[in-house]
């Protein structure tokens, strides 16, 4: 009890504390959202690829002496290509295509960040970091999010029809390439902006883990973005408490807590909840 | 009137599923796509819709079909879509009007009249805020229908819609097939089944990897054409249902 008034009367007093507050909140909130037309499109595995595939664009934007989100998200994008032109161009199926491009981007990064004198921290960006997020970078969120959001908000009947049935959407005439690139593109410029926060490794955990929790509490779309939104934040706020409490890396206890949350959803939410299931079973 | 001019759908690797198939179709029929398994009778439909790999032309009242892609709706299978998505019957046939709907519009309350009154018409208002994966198979077919109704097409494509589903909820489906028939719209379906062939069609479209025959049902539902259509893979059960067909 005495650390969470201390967490908040350090929330009160100090700046940057507030700054990864509402960092935290803000990408829990963006994660949980994005995340469900992540699973429900079955792009989990993309998104983790994305997030390790932009590990090299970090270290090159180094080395050019630019934003890092510049680089990242280029070549989050350029693993997506690759990924798909691998699966097009060859009998090579798609998880296999995730991989090996995931891997080798990886691996790129992570030889470009050893052997490059630099400042960046690979734990960091491998694990997250919060309280180092800058100015701008925290600026960069906001903006992402916010548009990420926006863009759902706009496009969300689009967005809904082609997750759920891409082939009625493309008879009908809507535009189901373009919003599967804009969903690609969201993704990842989430994916990049996650990277200070939850870090590489960890990022597709923000972006599933309250998503598929929320997918066990509800049978319904809208509703399954208000709950994974709210776990996420939850999440988010959790995992920096114990971050600044304990002093560790925030992306590992974010996604700790998310897992936390989805255990004990995935046991006892009251409709599919294993251990409520099996109750009602004994009881009838 | 729709054209179909020399409508070839080739797969990847060089398998051909049909050939060279020439049609023209009147508005306001109900077509019965039928023939053996694998003879091309789903990949027509999805040749005409280009969802598969085609060549050849597609036009409808004398312009390129995808001029009217709002007006076409498709009833897949079933079992092609993922029942456990999180959503409502209601949310499901609203989708039906997302098409005639401009970008950044919601649906309204017009749309949601549609979307009621297609529920309505298959029967389906008791089961309305249950999510989809709570329904049987049947009703959910009847959901896909209710969906294409609330979209409000000139063109109905349907992929074995009688697949797996009982005698109620397949007679909940004919009859308002054959009501949608009756107020000029044309259905195609593709039939896995030989039987019922005979009340639910106006035109019988027969296809084994090219179109056998085409015509009125009763012009086209021979024994000859059978053979044509089936050779091979004529199945002991055909004979029987020919003979069944013959006495009627």
């Amino acid at each position: 009890m005495n650390s969470l008034i201390g967490f908040y009367e350090d929330l009160i007093n100090y700046s940057f504390l507030r700054d990864a507050f509402f960092v935290s909140l803000v990408l829990g909130v963006g994660c949980g959202i994005m995340g469900c037309f992540i699973i429900m499109r079955g792009l989990s595995l993309m998104g983790d690829a994305i997030s390790h595939a932009v590990i090299p664009g970090v270290a090159i934007s180094y080395i050019l002496k630019i934003n890092y989100l510049v680089g990242a998200v280029a070549f989050g994008v350029l693993a997506a290509l690759g990924m798909g032109y691998i699966k097009e161009n060859s009998k090579i199926k798609n998880d296999t295509a995730i991989g090996i491009v995931f891997s080798a981007f990886l691996a790129l990064g992570i030889l470009l960040i050893t052997k490059i004198e630099s400042p960046i921290d690979l734990n960091n960006i491998l694990f997250g970091n919060v309280l180092t997020v800058k100015a701008g970078e925290r600026l960069a969120t906001y903006i992402a999010v916010a548009s990420i959001l926006i863009l759902i908000l706009l496009f969300y009947k689009e967005m809904l029809l082609t997750t759920f049935d891409p082939i009625m959407a493309k008879v009908s005439g809507l535009p189901v390439k373009f919003i599967n690139y804009m969903i690609m593109t969201m993704l990842t410029i989430i994916t990049v902006v996650s990277l200070q926060t939850v870090g590489a490794i960890l990022v597709v955990a923000m972006l599933i883990t309250p998503a598929a929790t929320a997918y066990l509490l509800t049978n319904q779309f809208k509703k399954m973005m208000w709950f994974s939104a709210i776990i996420g934040a939850v999440a988010a706020i959790i995992g920096l408490y114990f971050s600044v409490t304990y002093n560790l890396p925030s992306g590992v206890v974010i996604v700790l807590s998310a897992a936390v949350i989805f255990t004990f959803v995935f046991f006892l939410s009251p409709k599919n909840g294993i251990l409520i299931n099996y109750i009602k079973d004994k009881k009838q | 009137m729709l054209e179909i001019k020399e409508l070839s759908v080739v797969y990847p690797g060089g398998v051909h599923a049909i050939t060279n198939v020439n049609l023209s179709l009147s508005e306001g029929l109900v077509y019965g796509v039928i023939g053996p398994s694998g003879g091309g009778k789903s990949s027509l439909i999805k040749g005409i819709l280009d969802l598969v790999p085609r060549k050849g032309e597609v036009t409808f009242r004398g312009r390129k079909l995808s001029d009217f892609s709002k007006s076409i709706a498709y009833v897949e299978q079933s079992d092609s879509i993922d029942r456990n998505f999180p959503i409502t019957v209601f949310q499901c046939v609203l989708m039906g009007t997302y098409p005639n709907l401009k970008l950044f519009r919601k649906s309204g309350i017009q749309e949601r009249k549609a979307t009621e009154d297609a529920i309505e018409l298959l029967g389906l208002s008791e089961y309305k805020n249950r999510q989809i994966g709570e329904l049987s198979g049947g009703q959910f077919q009847r959901v896909l229908l209710a969906r294409a109704l609330a979209q409000n097409p000139l063109l109905y494509f349907m992929d074995e819609p009688f697949e797996g589903i009982d005698v109620h909820n397949e007679s909940v489906i004919v009859k308002v097939i054959q009501e949608l028939a009756a107020r000029g719209k044309t259905v195609f379906i593709v039939h896995h089944g030989l039987d019922k062939v005979i009340p639910y069609f106006d035109e019988l479209i027969m296809v084994n990897q090219k179109v056998i025959a085409h015509g009125t049902v009763e012009k086209t539902f021979t024994k000859e054409n059978f053979y044509k259509t089936f050779h091979n893979q004529l199945p002991s059960l055909f004979k029987e249902e020919t003979t069944t067909i013959q006495q009627n």
